[in-house]
């Protein structure tokens, strides 16, 4: 037990000595993952009850950004950011697994302290979505392309020289006027029968490592 | 010859209106109000009507035959139409469904199941051989049959 004891002591040590490093790197990698909620409107599912929809907006995402900021305690830095999300569900007639893809240039606010630092970020991009979906038991692939924003609160805590722990809110907003659907080898444009035009967008909560060089 | 069949059916597509909000890969809901809609599998694809004009309903009566007969027509892609007859039908009651196409293509016979039918909605369920998870919520002029109260 006295061994443990140690063992803990030590490694607390180490990591708080290191952690006055880590804030004065400039540039850090981050990876991320956690649980994803879609927003907005759903459009080219292939059932639309309430149901059905309500487990289908939740999902998983995942993400990687590189971001390099100016000196001092309230910084300001940019970089790129790539965020996939996932999203899936079945019915007795079909199923849906929608895929986002959004890749965008990020613009940062950060306030680095000792231990921690806080972050703003946000930018504009381009999002790849995808409905693999099938309609009884026949492939259909729902596409709908299009540019997104985004912006993101986050946290950090510094580990030792190069590493954090970090937590990430990120909200992805899009809207469009319509989908492509592929089926039974044909095309069509199917425009939004609502009001022209459909927002969706999707929250995400996610953890991972922050890498500082 | 060719230049003409082509320009013919230029005419015939830029003629039909295209509901564009109409996605033809996603079966309707099984309404009774007289939605105007129509879809079923063949050979396990969807066929949808909607998208490229409404369904077409026929009534008539054959005083040789003594049957009543509804016929029909939806438009399900821009050249294909898919066309049955219902022999008898009468809500709440299975009849046969007979001289179904796709196009040129002849589907074999099957059976239809009624749920509502009013002398202005008709709707049902059809399945056959050919014909699968069929459904249909129409509206048509014809005599007043039943009470137009829906029956699932």
């Amino acid at each position: 037990m006295r061994y443990l004891h140690c063992f803990l002591w030590g490694m607390l040590t180490a990591i708080s000595l290191h952690a006055q490093n880590a804030g004065d790197k400039k540039s850090f990698l981050s990876v991320h993952a956690g649980p994803s909620w879609y927003l907005g409107e759903l459009m080219g599912i292939t059932d639309r009850s309430d149901a059905y929809r309500s487990d289908l907006r939740k999902g998983v995402a995942w993400d990687a950004s590189c971001l390099t900021f100016s000196s001092g305690t309230l910084r300001f830095g940019g970089g790129v950011l790539y965020q996939g999300s996932s999203y899936k569900n079945t019915h007795e007639n079909g199923a849906d697994k929608i895929q986002e893809h959004y890749i965008a240039p990020q613009i940062a606010l950060a306030m680095v302290k000792k231990h921690y630092s806080l972050q703003l970020s946000g930018g504009a991009g381009y999002q790849f979505y995808k409905d693999r979906s099938k309609v009884y038991d026949k492939p259909r692939k729902v596409s709908m392309n299009k540019l997104a924003g985004n912006f993101a609160f986050s946290g950090e805590y510094f580990l030792n020289g190069n590493w954090g722990i970090s937590g990430r809110l990120n909200w992805v907003i899009s809207d469009s006027e319509a989908y492509s659907v592929k089926y039974h080898g044909e095309t069509w444009n199917v425009k939004n029968a609502k009001d022209g035009t459909g927002y969706f967008g999707q929250l995400s909560l996610l953890f991972g490592l922050n890498y500082h060089f | 010859m060719k230049k003409l069949l082509f320009l013919f059916l230029l005419v015939f597509c830029c003629a039909c209106e295209e509901d564009k909000s109409v996605d033809p890969t996603l079966m309707p809901e099984a309404t009774t109000s007289g939605q105007n809609t129509l879809g079923c599998l063949i050979d396990g694809w969807l066929y949808v009507s909607g998208r490229y004009g409404r369904p077409e309903v026929y009534v008539h009566d054959d005083e040789e035959d003594g049957n009543h007969y509804v016929t029909v027509v939806a438009k399900v892609g821009v050249f294909n139409v898919l066309e049955f007859t219902l022999v008898n039908p009468r809500q709440g009651a299975s009849c046969s469904y007979i001289k179904a196409a796709l196009d040129s293509d002849k589907l074999k016979d099957g059976e239809t199941y009624i749920t509502r039918m009013n002398g202005s909605i008709i709707s049902g369920t059809f399945s056959g051989e050919d014909l699968k998870e069929g459904r249909f919520d129409l509206r048509y002029d014809g005599d007043s049959e039943g009470s137009g109260e829906v029956i699932y």
